[in-house]
């Protein structure tokens, strides 16, 4: 099962809640999504406060920049799965998605997690369906991070 | 239950060590938890709204499926496995598409 990793990033000029997302492409081939880890942190400076991480499921996509998978192993072929980062409007479903990790920490932390094998978050062989992470309340702040999945 | 599923590290720059979380996954939602250190998973750590502290909770466990489920799973009282619901979302697709299309549409004509 070929793994992928997609580094994202968010710049201060929008105000949105969702930092980066994932989901199954609309028209292509169509995989479920393991996520084995994901990790992220503010790259504001000395930005004190709370941070409330959450990474929900979403069933449509927002609008952002689209970044391609990058295989772990160059052998393996390209992703099926679409990434989008930099987004600059929110997917319609992030809001209120399902929520499958929530953790508040302070703006100046960076964090990690990492699931065992077996253990990972699954998102449906279904068109634009997937996870994304980002924020519990919109921020314009700065943010950058990681997405480790297999398919 | 027992073994943890997951794992959270976080480094903050005020706290001398780093913070770290083992967790567990909802059978039912996947919703990541995390579990009280030597409770064998049976404790779960609930966030609050400050950052490093959480409350305490009783675990869950479903005796149908015979998994760790959270809190608000466990508070519907049914049994939905993951794999189920992932399976349930795929069929909603395949009634769509038909099967000859549904085919193609995972295997992207390869």
């Amino acid at each position: 099962m070929p793994g992928y990793m997609v580094p994202f990033t968010k710049t201060g000029a929008d105000s949105v809640l969702e930092v980066a997302e994932l989901y199954a492409a609309p028209s292509t081939g169509i995989r479920r999504t393991k996520w084995y880890s994901f990790g992220i942190a503010c790259t504001a400076a000395s930005n004190d406060g709370v941070h409330q991480y959450v990474v929900r499921r979403i069933t449509n996509t927002g609008t952002g920049t689209v970044t391609t998978p990058a295989p772990l192993d160059v052998a393996d072929a390209v992703s099926f799965a679409i990434s989008k980062h930099l987004i600059t409007v929110d997917a319609a479903s992030f809001a209120a998605g399902v929520e499958l990790y929530r953790e508040p920490l302070n703006g100046r932390a960076s964090w990690q997690w990492n699931a065992n094998p077996g253990r990972e978050l699954v998102t449906p062989a279904t068109a634009t369906n997937g996870c994304g992470i980002g924020l519990s309340a919109a921020s314009a702040s700065t943010y950058a991070g990681n997405i480790g999945f297999e398919e | 239950m027992g073994r943890a599923q997951g794992y959270f590290r976080a480094v903050d720059p005020d706290v001398r060590h780093p913070i770290e979380y083992d967790s567990i996954q909802c059978g039912h939602c996947q919703k990541i938890v995390f579990v009280k250190p030597g409770s064998a998973s049976t404790v779960y750590l609930l966030p609050t709204e400050t950052p490093g502290v959480h409350t305490e909770a009783p675990g869950a466990f479903c005796g149908k499926c015979m998994t760790a489920i959270c809190i608000p799973c466990h508070e519907k009282g049914r049994c939905t496995p993951a794999e189920l619901w992932l399976e349930q979302q795929e069929k909603a697709i395949t009634r769509k598409l038909g099967w000859g299309r549904f085919y193609q549409y995972i295997t992207g004509g390869r």
